[in-house]
């Protein structure tokens, strides 16, 4: 009886098929998906397992095998591909050791990028600086975006995790810590306190995308009545583009606090001093325009009494409005700052007032 | 369940397989008969986790190879290097202790 320990590479059986042909492919399959240095290596041993277990099997059915019972033997060794991958070094794109901190800055990396582009595409659309067919192609072009982003996460994790491997800093990614530099305990969020930061947060985004697109749709403002003005000689004062862009990047940053304060609750005192800050940059701008006693301003000659008159008791009506805002707004702030002191003098959770830092609360 | 309880044994089987595998080097096999060797001593392996096994642990400096040719074919026998031995001697301990432990966690 013929048997594999009779067979020697090239050698015809009686069926005219090459005895080591099958093994032959296997290996040479095996072989593509090995490192190079040791792929001889590995592969003479695998010959060598595989052949055995085919003797063993022969001996013990006391026949040669057939080609079914071969198939069924290398089948059982696995694809070649798992196989060979089993030989790497390293088995896994990003480790568990790493994968933690991967995942956190995937999940985190992927929300920061889609608000950025979505505020971006934003800003351009209501600058009018968009056509539809371009804003919805850009609508489209967000998932590709999200993907590059997960695409650059993934690899320079890949390339720490390879990193660990070769260096000795696995399992030290983050050194030595302190559980008593971590933040305080706080109460669980109240759900109802959340939905009101969400709509909050969705005013500020509606109110942020009006005042934006004002300028270029001023319908958004002045209603009806818009095409009357148009008709009129004037002008906004020359120092309000300063006041716009100002006002407008307050909104942004607002948008974006509380965004962020939304993804990590902070405390209330952190919330309560962030309000009031915004609030008081507010009041610097409110304070800017209060200096401008004309609002509007009557160009070229040849406008009538009228609207001269007309435009004068605009500008003082709406002096006297912005003032009323004013004085409400610094009776608001006096208000929220003596709540504000009451809650620092007052202990938080059991601390001592003041003990947690912004950024402990905030992250 | 099954699946459940398929997984938890193989993770079971996969912790104690290197102290097998190192134990049974104390003689000189090659991949053939150390896997045959820990099949008929109630430990199957898989020999797509065998061969890269051996190949680790040797990298790892707790095996030495050599290539030999017996029955008219190449083999590449193994056996444990002097810090291998070490290393078995403390994993030896090691499994003791935890056995001691497992034991007086299941008298309870």
């Amino acid at each position: 009886m013929e048997t594999w320990a009779d067979v020697s590479p090239g050698k015809i059986t009686d069926t005219g098929y090459m005895a080591m042909e099958i093994l032959d492919r296997y290996l040479q399959a095996v072989r593509r998906y090995l490192p190079r240095r040791r792929q001889d290596d590995i592969l003479e041993e695998l010959s060598v397992d595989i052949l055995a277990q085919m003797e063993d099997m022969e001996q013990g059915l006391g026949r040669s095998l057939t080609e079914e019972e071969r198939v069924a033997l290398i089948k059982h060794y696995g694809h070649p591909m798992v196989v060979a991958t089993r030989y790497m070094p390293q088995h896994q794109l990003i480790g568990p050791s790493v994968f933690p901190y991967y995942w956190f800055t995937l999940l985190r990396g992927l929300g920061l990028a889609g608000v950025a582009y979505v505020v971006a595409n934003g800003a351009v659309w209501v600058t009018g600086n968009a056509t539809g067919e371009q804003t919805v192609q850009q609508i489209f072009h967000l998932p590709s975006v999200l993907v590059q982003v997960a695409a650059w996460i993934t690899l320079v994790f890949a390339a720490l995790e390879w990193g660990t491997q070769k260096s000795d800093v696995k399992g030290h990614l983050f050194g030595d810590w302190d559980p008593r530099l971590l933040p305080a305990v706080q109460k669980e969020v109240d759900r109802r306190r959340w939905w009101s930061g969400v709509a909050e947060l969705i005013s500020l985004l509606v109110a942020m995308v009006w005042w934006l697109a004002v300028p270029h749709f001023p319908v958004l403002m002045f209603g009806p009545a818009v095409a009357r003005f148009a008709a009129w000689p004037v002008r906004l004062f020359s120092g309000w583009a300063l006041v716009y862009w100002t006002m407008s990047a307050l909104m942004v940053v607002q948008v974006i606090v509380r965004a962020v304060t939304l993804a990590r609750p902070a405390s209330r005192r952190v919330s309560k001093a962030l309000q009031l800050a915004f609030k008081v940059m507010g009041l610097g701008i409110l304070a800017m325009l209060l200096k401008v006693r004309d609002f509007l301003v009557v160009t070229g000659g040849g406008a009538g009494a009228h609207l001269e008159t007309t435009v004068m008791q605009v500008n003082h009506g709406l002096w006297v409005a912005l003032r009323i805002v004013q004085v409400l707004v610094i009776l608001d702030i006096i208000w929220e700052s003596w709540k504000l002191a009451v809650m620092l003098i007052r202990p938080e959770d059991g601390k001592p007032a003041g003990s947690n830092s912004l950024c402990g609360l905030m992250w | 369940m099954n699946d459940n309880f398929e997984n938890l044994r193989l993770e079971l089987r996969r912790g104690c397989l290197v102290l097998a595998v190192l134990t049974q080097l104390r003689v000189e096999h090659y991949g053939y008969t150390l896997r045959k060797s820990l099949t008929d001593r109630g430990m199957p392996v898989d020999e797509g986790t065998l061969y890269p096994l051996l190949r680790r642990l040797e990298t790892q400096g707790l095996l030495e190879s050599q290539w030999r040719e017996e029955d008219k074919r190449n083999k590449r026998f193994y056996r444990l290097s002097q810090d291998g031995q070490v290393i078995l001697k403390k994993l030896l301990a090691e499994w003791e202790s935890i056995n001691g432990s497992l034991e007086r966690i299941l008298d309870q």
